[in-house]
């Protein structure tokens, strides 16, 4: 089985004590019914699917579900590959009808959970770490707390400094660029008058990147930040006009049910008789 | 004791050729600098107000703007800089023009109505069609006609949408969303409107049977004052990749451009509220420079309730600016024979300019949520912030300036660098630079008239007096202010616009 499909089910919550091995009839058997019932079971005839668990002639009912729900075709249902596309395509959608179920509370506990899974992985009382966490606070001026049950609440300091820094990037990199055309007028000048130097390296040379890809042409596309970077800046455009074209489609459907519902709301009306013109 | 004009201009200092500072010192109390944006074309304008007031004192009851600026910058809890953009002139307590930040955090921070302005709420909207300048010529006296016919104008008009209390109610709540159940919007319009066309902290409890009395028959009906709507065709474009994201793709293509606001609506909320303000400010120990800036803590319940009333007032303003969209489209199809769908009369998008928002914003490094204050100003989000329409995501947001009668009208867009310096904003037209008063001695009804004719603008107007009032000269040079905001880098020209025809209050 592979890897990505072991992560779904993960994801998915499929428990099992053993590796799973789609040879297994039985363990197939198994994941789809545990996906039908958790997941899917709204789809149309998952329950005579589920029903038919221990039937001899199962896989001709799995294969019928599959055909009479439009979903993808099912050849041969013993054989692993198919097992393995089967098992891909329903915890798909098991994982869309998971997410659908429960957006609201995934947005809204988003940040949260964000925040927290932050410093899951973190034990403050390891004396290595705190030691670790005082000398970044004295490398940003944080002040120090003897008190060790601080220490998150500094780590979040930290965290919030250095992000900060991390805006001035930009602003470090314009200098060195300043610095660079600088130390380029110095160069012609000195080899004009045949001196030899040495430019210092910058730190814009980091940023570079030489790569010939396309580049999407950022004036059309403006992404308002510029990562200096012709492979960052499209993959950034890209997203963007994923997430634009996301959001147009979204729009689009909360017009369509708007204009459903104008069509029963809807009855403008006029009297001129009404209308008078002022001074 | 007063100061000297020189002493005055010892407290602003020139950063480069768009940008000045208002030194703290310049009046008391100050707790930010002031920023204003002029080119060398318009500065005089405000300097030799500036100049006017030091030596004369203050005239038609109010400050010179750059006074106004730095009494802003002495309001409690403001945060980054009390900003002016090029078109600033002198206003109720805050000049028009003004843009200035509160910090939510700051149990001390304010929400002045006059912040805001009196037309809360008041703000563009630009339809764009597929028609060309050479199918309107033939019918355009017709087509100006049959819009004065059904958009009413002027003080007192009222408006041929039949409205009760329980729907008024209903609109103040929901704002476009209002119009779409009954069926005056397309669903597409409230994509195109700066907060979706409807403020979600609107409460019309919160507004006074006085404010709903006045709101009532004033649905659909555009106002007075420099308040407009235009037939323009696209003179210049000069960011085709945006305007075409847009919709415009030809020079000479016919779009609609309507300005109007809350009407009696908004100032009565306004009103009401400043009032009830004045009297909490003692409790709440508040003290200003200029009794204009009255004001009260964001949380406090008058705070609360105004800004609770202001949001209904803000509904009302885009219920109404949809109205007058459904009433063009009705008069563009009537003319054409077609219906509005087939001229492609969709909006390009609706902005506010005088409106008090809750937005996070960087300040010194950090988000915070703010509560900004655009009087005259018009926010300008750049590409890929969350507020922006999906089809504006890689443009930045449309930002609409309306010229004066005879002059042109701009699109523009949003940039980094107007987030980053004045919290996502821009200029909102032209400003004016002499009073209604001096407009109405100085120039001739034909002479405007003649002027406008000569450029080929056909005109519907209630008022005579506006003629005069709202004459190009009244006005700053509306090309130099978007200048000065393009050179800022606060905003990017996109595309201009010239007037064929206008009806007005």
């Amino acid at each position: 089985m592979s890897a990505l499909l072991l992560k779904k089910l993960n994801v998915l919550r499929y428990s099992h004590s053993v590796a799973i091995s789609l040879q297994d009839r039985d363990t197939f058997i198994s994941i789809v019914s545990y996906l039908l019932e958790n997941y899917l079971d709204n789809v149309h005839s998952a329950k005579e699917l589920l029903s038919s668990s221990t039937d001899s002639n199962w896989e001709i009912s799995l294969k019928k579900f599959f055909n009479e729900n439009g979903f993808i075709d099912i050849q041969d249902a013993s054989s692993i590959q198919d097992r393995e596309r089967c098992l891909h395509f329903l915890a798909d959608q098991a994982i869309k009808a998971s997410y659908k179920k429960n957006s609201e509370q995934i947005h809204e506990t988003k940040y949260k959970c964000l925040q927290t899974m932050k410093f899951k992985g973190f034990e403050f009382d390891k004396e290595e770490l705190s030691q670790y966490i005082i000398k970044l606070a004295k490398l940003f001026n944080v002040k120090i707390i003897d008190d060790k049950t601080k220490l998150d609440n500094i780590m979040a300091m930290i965290i919030r400094i250095a992000k900060r820094k991390m805006d001035e990037v930009d602003f470090i990199k314009e200098k060195e660029k300043e610095k660079e055309t600088k130390s380029d007028t110095n160069n012609n000048n000195n080899s004009n008058n045949n001196v030899t130097t040495t430019a210092q390296p910058t730190i814009t040379s980091t940023y570079k990147d030489n790569s010939k890809n396309e580049i999407v042409n950022n004036n059309i596309f403006p992404l308002g930040f510029d990562f200096q970077d012709d492979k960052m800046n499209t993959a950034a455009t890209i997203l963007r006009l994923l997430y634009v074209s996301d959001l147009r489609e979204l729009q689009t459907k909360i017009n369509q049910v708007l204009a459903t519902v104008q069509s029963y709301t809807a009855d403008p009306q006029t009297n001129f008789k009404l209308g008078v013109v002022g001074r | 004791m007063s100061r000297s004009y020189n002493e005055e201009i010892g407290f602003i200092e020139k950063i480069d050729s768009v940008r000045y500072k208002i030194k703290k010192g310049f009046v008391p109390n100050m707790n930010v600098d002031g920023l204003i944006y002029v080119n060398d074309s318009i500065k005089d304008l405000v300097f030799e107000e500036l100049e006017q007031y030091s030596t004369r004192g203050s005239a038609g009851g109010f400050l010179p703007a750059v006074k106004q600026i730095a009494n802003v910058a002495s309001l409690p809890g403001i945060v980054g800089h009390s900003l002016g953009m090029p078109d600033i002139h002198s206003g109720y307590g805050f000049s028009i023009g003004n843009v200035a930040a509160f910090d939510t955090e700051d149990p001390m921070s304010v929400v002045s109505p006059g912040g805001v302005g009196f037309d809360i709420n008041c703000g563009v909207r630009l339809l764009r069609t597929n028609l060309t300048e050479k199918d309107i010529n033939p019918i355009k006296e017709q087509l100006c006609q049959s819009l004065f016919d059904h958009i009413p104008v002027g003080v007192g008009s009222k408006g041929v949408i039949p409205m009760n209390a329980k729907s008024l109610d209903a609109a103040l709540e929901l704002g476009i969303d209002w119009s779409l159940g009954e069926g005056y919007a397309w669903v597409e319009d409230k994509e195109h409107c700066e907060e979706y066309g409807r403020m979600l902290n609107a409460d019309p409890t919160k507004v006074s049977d006085r404010a709903k009395k006045r709101g009532l028959p004033q649905l659909g009906t555009l106002g007075a004052g420099n308040h407009y709507l235009e037939v323009q065709v696209v003179d210049e474009i000069f960011n085709k990749t945006a305007a075409s994201k847009m919709g415009i793709d030809q020079v000479g293509q016919v779009c609609v451009m309507i300005h109007s606001g809350s009407r009696g609506m908004g100032h009565q909320v306004a009103t009401d509220s400043l009032t009830l303000m004045e009297k909490a400010m003692a409790r709440d120990h508040i003290h200003l420079n200029d009794k204009q800036l009255a004001c009260s803590r964001i949380n406090s319940q008058e705070g609360q309730d105004y800004l609770s009333g202001m949001a209904a007032a803000a509904n009302f303003a885009w219920v109404n600016r949809q109205s007058m969209t459904f009433l063009a489209r009705q008069a563009f199809a009537k003319a054409f024979n077609s219906a509005p769908d087939d001229l492609d009369m969709h909006v390009i998008y609706d902005v506010s300019h005088n409106i008090a928002k809750f937005e996070e914003h960087m300040v010194d490094g950090r988000p915070k949520k703010l509560l900004v204050h655009r009087k005259g100003a018009t926010r300008a989000f750049p590409p890929h912030h969350p507020l922006i329409p999906v089809d504006y995501q890689f443009t930045g947001q449309p930002v609409l300036i309306g010229g004066t009668m005879g002059t042109c009208s701009y699109v523009l867009t949003g940039t980094e660098l107007g987030m980053k310096e004045t919290f996502g904003s821009t200029c909102h037209g032209a400003g004016r630079s002499i009073s209604r008063n001096k407009s109405r001695n100085n120039l001739s009804y034909e002479g405007v008239l003649d002027s406008l004719q000569s450029k080929g603008i056909s005109i519907r107007i209630a008022s005579p007096k506006l003629i005069m009032e709202e004459a190009p000269e009244s006005y700053k040079d509306v090309v130099q202010v978007i200048e000065t905001c393009h050179k800022a880098g606060i905003s990017q020209k996109t595309v201009k616009l010239r007037p064929i025809a206008v009806i007005k209050g």
